[in-house]
């Protein structure tokens, strides 16, 4: 039942609405089968380019092309995607089959074909015994399961995910988020994820594409994203970090920690890069732990010409950096990245 | 035929804690409670001014002199309605057809203010609506002599006169009728089509639908709830309608239920006629009644799939 | 894009159709009563001012609406109160006690009303029932139809007064002041009422307007207000009742408005999102009555 899987790609997609503009020479390519989290603060123009690729919108500038066919032009209900919304997107007057069934009645489908293929999803989504409810009836995690079946129900080229989770509980939401990656890797279909969940996009994807006013920052495997982020946005929008500014001439091992600034270098350090060795003459002082399993992340203070700092301890080890030790930080691996001097001043203190 | 909203089970309400073995207690603790204390006088307006006129009008209408002379129970006033029943019909023929033209036109209307999406006419229009859907007084029926009776300002441009127009009439009640029933229908419409989420249209399109088929599909059957229930109650609200029948038609001619129960009336203290009269009266008051319990029902539906 | 303007145009249509068959009567009236043969004359304002009968119906008018206002505010506000504090179970037995009047015509209370004065004028001269009957009906200040006024009222009323409790966590307030030190009358004097202004000044002019418009009741029970007196006028002079039916059309319109005025003003206070592209937040109050005989 699936086709074979299609490559995507948005070629310098500009789009602007009135004098703003959302989306700059915007370039995305999704490779077959392979599932794209797009990630980025609200604004950022994710959503919009998700819209385009729909066919919701039409670009500025810049094409679409699905499997190297050109379909800009195309109408929305010809491009054969599949979607699934943010929330209440189901038709509230049709119960969950006829909903699962409904692309496959416009396009004609015989009754028993369709019946076979509305149950064959609802079950593969695990919904088979839902399927004479109505969406009012139904949590709102089953309310995205059956989102999902519906739309996978045509064997769409793309799949089409516009914040699916964002308005689900915790729970509920890790819970849904690997169903559809299952079902994405079972079924081999190209899908856009659209977040601003940086854990989520990390959790599911096979690359993440982070955006920032319009474009693409950098699109890379969750690990690299994670551990050789290309910009300072991305470093500092995706997990934990802290800024901090050294001496160009500083390398590895102790850190003179300062704020960045001009003539200073600029390091992101993931907290696991980062070692707190106590010391009475040290630098900063510990301010907090925070328990995460078989880490904690320890936060130490310095005074006021020295930004705070971050690092993870083993849990273990964590009695030896308690609240209010002294601590000289180290530069345990290399920083995820530097910044050299000669580059803008950053004005904003992320950690 | 109405649910409480979500409020949490209040524990300062003597009811609310009270079991049921204890519910004569409560009961007498509720009776006893600030909020009876400080509803009382509303209760007691509406139950003077309104319940007892109503019971009042069901004893009357349900007591026949017996061949002794005493006043006994009966149906004769309501069996004696059958003498009546030009007005019957003339009233359910007028609020039919009044209804079902009001019903289509401000559903339309609203539709298409819908699509607009324009704020400031969304306000205005619903201030505007609310506004004229409380017309429907004596005044109106003036102002609409003067513009299609006989020698009307827009009767005599559009020689409305040569293809047998009537203000008088039962087509002038349903012209008239319009200018509270279409407001109405606009407003309890409107929230519906401005209701729909962009979302059904897009999963339509995204799933290979067209404008049409989500119209016939999608937008059309989810608005309907609202469609019915909007033409149910134009359908109450034009069987009720007096005032502006009285001046246009007075009594005689074109006789409505109402307006026939306002001669009644006037004529005297005859118990006849008063039985009559108040009969009359009950089969609106169950009319009345009908009418909400199915307007509920549907809006209750259109609330459940209208977030 | 002119396709899509084109569309757009196609949407005015039949609301621009609405608007003009809701403004014709209005500026026919207006024409027919102050134009007279084509020029501007207020002569008919001066014949109206001479008739002996209008000035009792216009003061008889006028202090039903009062007696009407106060009545329906003393009553329903410290009740929608009470219940919204202690008791939610009787609040929803208000809610369809005050939303019946809405759909039981106007005709059938007058029948029921003209019934029961009848019975106590026939319980014999000087007994009670009948003295109460009289009193009630007393023609120059009937007192029968302001009680049946602000039952009229109600449905709607009690539903702007009851969104405006709803939009504020009364109880919260409530306690939260307790626990500050405030006593409950405290309280709600201070932190209730003002919450409630626009509700309570749309209940005021929305009882103006039903108490100027209204004529079922009180032409069956033969009582002249303004309405009723328009009728009897109209048979005599027909231009006059005219340019009275405008001034009382446009006096009633203009209350209404105030009316949803008043209580959407107030509503933009309480508003939560202030972005809601939906109607809601700029419906006012009359709307969400009429939406309001329907259960949430």
């Amino acid at each position: 039942m699936t086709n074979p899987p299609n490559e995507v790609v948005l070629d310098h997609v500009s789009k602007s609405f009135g004098t703003t503009t959302v989306l700059r020479e915007l370039d995305l390519h999704l490779r077959a089968g392979e599932l794209v989290a797009v990630l980025g603060p609200s604004g950022c123009g994710k959503t919009t380019a998700l819209r385009i690729l729909a066919g919701f919108e039409r670009p500025t500038s810049g094409r679409v092309l699905v499997d190297g066919r050109d379909i800009t032009d195309l109408p929305a209900n010809k491009r054969d995607i599949g979607m699934v919304f943010q929330a209440y997107s189901l038709f509230p007057h049709l119960s969950v089959a006829a909903n699962v069934e409904y692309g496959l009645r416009i396009r004609g489908t015989g009754a028993a074909e369709r019946s076979r293929r509305g149950q064959e999803l609802l079950e593969m989504c695990g919904l088979g015994a839902l399927s004479s409810r109505y969406p009012h009836e139904l949590s709102g995690g089953q309310q995205q399961r059956v989102a999902l079946a519906r739309a996978l129900a045509v064997q769409p080229k793309v799949l089409l995910l516009d914040e699916p989770l964002s308005a689900l509980d915790a729970i509920v939401r890790r819970q849904i988020r690997d169903e559809i990656r299952r079902l994405q890797q079972q079924l081999g279909i190209t899908t856009m994820f659209v977040t601003h969940d940086q854990e989520e996009a990390m959790s599911i994807a096979d690359r993440v594409a982070v955006v920032n006013h319009g474009s693409i920052e950098q699109i890379a495997a969750p690990r690299e994203i994670y551990h050789r982020p290309r910009t300072q946005f991305v470093a500092s929008f995706v997990g934990t970090i802290s800024e901090i500014g050294v001496s160009p001439s500083c390398g590895s091992g102790r850190l003179e920690v300062h704020h960045p600034g001009p003539g200073r270098d600029t390091l992101y350090v993931r907290p696991e890069d980062l070692r707190l060795q106590p010391e009475a003459t040290g630098t900063h002082v510990v301010v907090a732990h925070t328990f995460i399993g078989e880490r904690t992340l320890v936060r130490a203070s310095g005074d006021e010409d020295r930004p705070d700092i971050v690092s993870s301890v083993s849990t273990a080890e964590a009695g030896s950096v308690l609240v209010g030790t002294r601590v000289t930080p180290y530069l345990a691996a290399e920083p995820a990245l530097r910044i050299a001097s000669t580059s803008s001043t950053p004005d904003v203190m992320a950690v | 035929m109405t649910i409480a909203p979500s409020s949490p089970p209040d524990l300062q309400d003597p009811a609310a804690t009270g079991g049921a073995t204890s519910s004569r207690a409560s009961v007498r603790a509720a009776l006893r409670s600030p909020a009876m204390i400080t509803s009382a006088p509303l209760l007691l307006v509406i139950t003077l001014f309104f319940l007892v006129p109503i019971v009042g009008m069901a004893i009357v209408a349900f007591t026949v002199e017996g061949p002794d002379g005493t006043d006994g129970f009966g149906l004769d006033h309501f069996t004696g309605l059958s003498s009546r029943s030009r007005a019957i019909v003339n009233s359910l023929l007028v609020s039919f057809v009044g209804s079902t033209i009001a019903a289509v036109v401000g559903a339309l209307a609203a539709f298409c203010i819908a699509q607009l999406r324009h704020r400031w006419l969304d306000s205005v229009v619903a201030v505007f609506s609310s506004v004229l859907a409380n017309d429907g007084g004596a005044p109106l029926a003036f102002a609409f002599i003067v513009t299609l009776g006989n020698t009307g300002f827009v009767f005599e441009a559009l020689g409305l006169g040569a293809i047998g127009f009537s203000l008088y009439s039962w087509q002038g009640l349903v012209v008239m009728y319009q200018y509270f029933l279409i407001p109405t229908m606009i407003m309890v419409t409107l929230p519906t089509f401005v209701g729909l989420r962009r979302e059904w249209s897009e999963a339509n399109t995204a799933l290979g639908g067209g404008r049409l088929t989500y119209w016939l599909r999608v937008g059309l059957p989810i608005a309907r709830p609202a469609l019915l229930s909007g033409w149910v109650l134009l359908f109450g609200a034009a069987f009720a309608t007096y005032a502006s029948a009285a001046v246009l038609i007075g009594s005689g001619a074109f006789p409505l239920i109402p307006l026939t129960i306002a001669s009644e009336l006037r004529s005297g203290a005859s118990s006849a006629g008063e039985g009559a009269a108040m009969a009359l009266g009950l089969t609106m008051v169950f009319v009345a009644i009908i009418v909400l319990l199915v307007f509920n029902r549907l809006q209750r539906r259109a609330a459940r799939w209208i977030r | 894009m002119t396709g899509a303007r084109r569309w757009r145009l196609g949407w005015w249509l039949p609301i621009l159709a609405v608007a003009l068959y809701v403004t014709v009567p209005v500026i026919s009236s207006i024409a027919y009563a102050f134009f007279p043969g084509g020029e501007l004359s207020f002569e008919v304002l001066s014949r109206l001012t001479q008739d002996p009968d209008l000035g009792p119906a216009i003061t008889r008018t006028l202090l039903i609406t009062a007696l009407t206002i106060v009545t329906l505010i003393a009553v329903l506000v410290p009740a929608v109160v009470a219940v919204h504090l202690w008791a939610p179970r009787l609040r929803s037995v208000l809610e369809v006690l005050c939303t019946l009047p809405l759909v039981v015509p106007p005709i059938a209370v007058a029948a029921g009303t003209v019934a029961l004065l009848r019975w106590g004028a026939q319980q014999g001269r000087g007994s009670l029932p009948s003295r109460i009957s009289q009193f009630l009906q007393h023609p120059e200040l009937p007192l029968i139809l302001v009680g049946t006024y602000v039952v009229l009222c109600l449905p709607f009323t009690f539903r702007s007064v009851d969104a405006g409790l709803r939009t504020i966590a009364l109880k919260e307030l409530v306690e939260g002041s307790a626990s500050l030190g405030s006593s409950t009358v405290g309280t709600i004097w201070r932190v209730v009422i003002p919450c409630i202004r626009g509700p309570v000044l749309f209940s005021v002019f929305f009882a103006t307007a039903v108490c100027f418009g209204e004529f079922a009741i009180a032409a069956t029970l033969n009582r002249e207000t303004v309405p009723v007196w328009l009728f009897t006028v109209s048979s005599t002079d027909f231009r006059a009742s005219i340019a009275l039916a405008v001034l009382l059309n446009l006096t009633t319109w203009a209350l209404l408005l105030i009316a949803s005025f008043a209580a959407s003003r107030y509503e933009v206070l309480h508003r939560r999102t202030p972005d809601d592209p939906a109607l809601s937040a700029s419906t006012p109050a009359p709307v969400s009555a009429q939406e309001g005989s329907t259960p949430r």
